[in-house]
């Protein structure tokens, strides 16, 4: 309920001050850097590239705001951060998702839900390679600069998951974090107005 | 859009990029190590060409994820190994005369030496206490968990002989199992008897003897999950695996009798998650995997590989 609250005074407080645009569709590419963390039994951390890109549908478009519908596709190339001489990880993660995006010029909120992949490839005293499937939901709060239809800016994404035992032969599920930041270039489609 | 706008944006998302990659906690992913489930890990010591003197490591089909560390370089056969945790284990080294202790991605440090530790090292096993006992020449070991030796004077925490039982004398001793009872077992090829021994107190005392193994050469030894003990003979032409109480009281069962054309000279003995029986089989350079009634598991063997011959112990961790 108070998320819901805040939610609302967030909405009304955008909507008061935001620009005004109306849209039919968005595309939006991202490109940037992501730090990802898979707990249990250690901690093991991987940092590397990150792309994204989302398409969204508008399903509402008010006086200073536009709510939209999306689909996504995430992509990260990712290399452990203890790599040595010894033993290296690499960790690619990728799969699409839905979400919901709310936009009030220059900010943009959004929740994702995706479905995930990742494939480890381990070399050195162990050498393996495989491959698990798993959910995250993830936010994320954008800053945009404006011209004509496009945009470009700043994305900063938080991502949750748990990778579940069944898929990995361990005995407790892993959990999933993914910090990450873009830059990101939109491009509207429709009636936009400033 | 202007520059300095650009600009800022820009910024803003290499400041983040650092911030969040800042906070590093070193860690590899296990699972994606294929560190998932049991591992067996398989001490070898080859003393004749190829000299090979490792640990490795396979998942809990037998199939080989790596070496875990090679002493081959140092000249220093691995005689043995005691499960700490998970990851780290403790191995005992000849030559070197010393304790090291490995984690599974293969870093070493020492873990315990002493100027009085310098005879002839076997096998090494870990109690619950956490220390550490370590056969030497006729005596054995004992370390604290911190690898610090048990006494301070010459005197090894078990001597050759020691209070007790008088026919209780260690001859040519080769390897250790921990009894469900607390106590420890101590095979012996020299006298062809099973020694054990209460290691409660400060000194250990000689509670039992066993012959039942008759005069070949009981080498390794098994404290299994089933309550029983299992002790392989590994005198060439009697290569028999028998059961005992899990005191080693009493007389023995035959579980499995000679049949050199699967295992010949029997040297180490672990057991699987299932109850099944790793036997590491010197005269054929394989591990072959039996049931507690001596039934064979796996028709070909178990493992067969270049690290397969001149096992000295094998023990089965996990699962994470």
């Amino acid at each position: 309920m108070k998320l819901l609250s805040l939610f609302v005074i967030l909405f009304l407080s955008l909507e008061s001050r935001a620009q005004s645009s109306d849209i039919s569709s968005m595309f939006e590419a991202q490109m940037g850097y992501g730090f990802a963390i898979i707990k249990n039994p250690t901690d093991a951390e991987y940092s590397g590239i990150a792309l994204r890109g989302l398409y969204g549908y508008s399903i509402y478009n008010g006086e200073a705001s536009n709510l939209l519908i999306t689909a996504n596709y995430k992509f990260s190339a990712m290399d452990n951060t203890s790599n040595d001489s010894t033993q290296t990880q690499e960790a690619t993660f990728y799969g699409p998702g839905v979400g919901l995006m709310y936009r009030a010029a220059p900010l943009t909120f959004g929740v994702d839900y995706n479905f995930m992949k990742v494939n480890h490839k381990s070399q050195g005293t162990f050498t393996t390679e495989s491959k698990q499937s798993f959910k995250t939901i993830s936010a994320y709060v954008e800053y945009s600069a404006s011209f004509d239809t496009a945009e470009l800016g700043f994305t900063l994404l938080g991502e949750y998951g748990t990778i579940e035992k069944s898929e990995t032969g361990m005995n407790q599920d892993q959990k999933f974090q993914n910090l990450a930041a873009f830059l990101h270039f939109k491009y509207y489609f429709g009636l936009f107005e400033e | 859009m202007g520059l300095n706008k650009f600009i800022t944006l820009v910024l803003v998302f290499c400041i983040t990029v650092i911030v969040i990659s800042c906070a590093k906690n070193p860690g590899f992913n296990h699972a994606a190590l294929g560190l998932n489930g049991y591992k067996i890990l398989v001490v070898n010591s080859n003393t004749t060409a190829p000299v090979s003197y490792t640990v490795t490591m396979y998942d809990e089909n037998g199939n080989f994820l790596g070496v875990v560390v090679d002493y081959t370089n140092i000249g220093a056969p691995v005689r043995g190994i005691a499960v700490v945790d998970l990851f780290n284990f403790v191995v005992s080294l000849e030559n070197v005369d010393r304790l090291d202790k490995v984690n599974v991605f293969g870093e070493r440090s020492l873990f315990a030496s002493d100027t009085n530790f310098n005879g002839v090292i076997f096998d090494v096993e870990r109690a619950p206490d956490g220390s550490f006992f370590v056969i030497e020449g006729n005596t054995i070991e004992r370390f604290d968990k911190n690898g610090v030796r048990y006494n301070s004077s010459a005197t090894p925490y078990i001597n050759t002989t020691t209070t007790g039982l008088a026919t209780c004398t260690l001859n040519t001793p080769r390897k250790l199992a921990m009894l469900s009872n607390g106590n420890l077992a101590v095979t012996n090829t020299g006298n062809d008897i099973v020694n054990v021994y209460n290691i409660s107190g400060a000194t250990a005392t000689c509670v039992s003897i066993n012959n039942g193994s008759g005069a070949f050469d009981p080498v390794a030894m098994l404290a299994h999950s089933d309550g029983s003990t299992y002790v392989a003979t590994n005198l060439a032409a009697n290569s028999r695996i028998l059961r005992f109480t899990g005191a080693v009281t009493g007389a023995a069962t035959v579980v499995w009798n000679t049949n050199l054309s699967i295992i010949s000279t029997p040297t180490a003995m672990a057991e699987m998650p299932d109850g099944t029986i790793l036997v590491a089989s010197d005269g054929t350079d394989t591990i072959e995997r039996i049931d507690t009634s001596g039934q064979v598991v796996t028709t070909s063997s178990f493992i067969r590989n270049s690290y397969t011959g001149s096992v000295t112990d094998i023990v089965v961790v996990g699962g994470e």
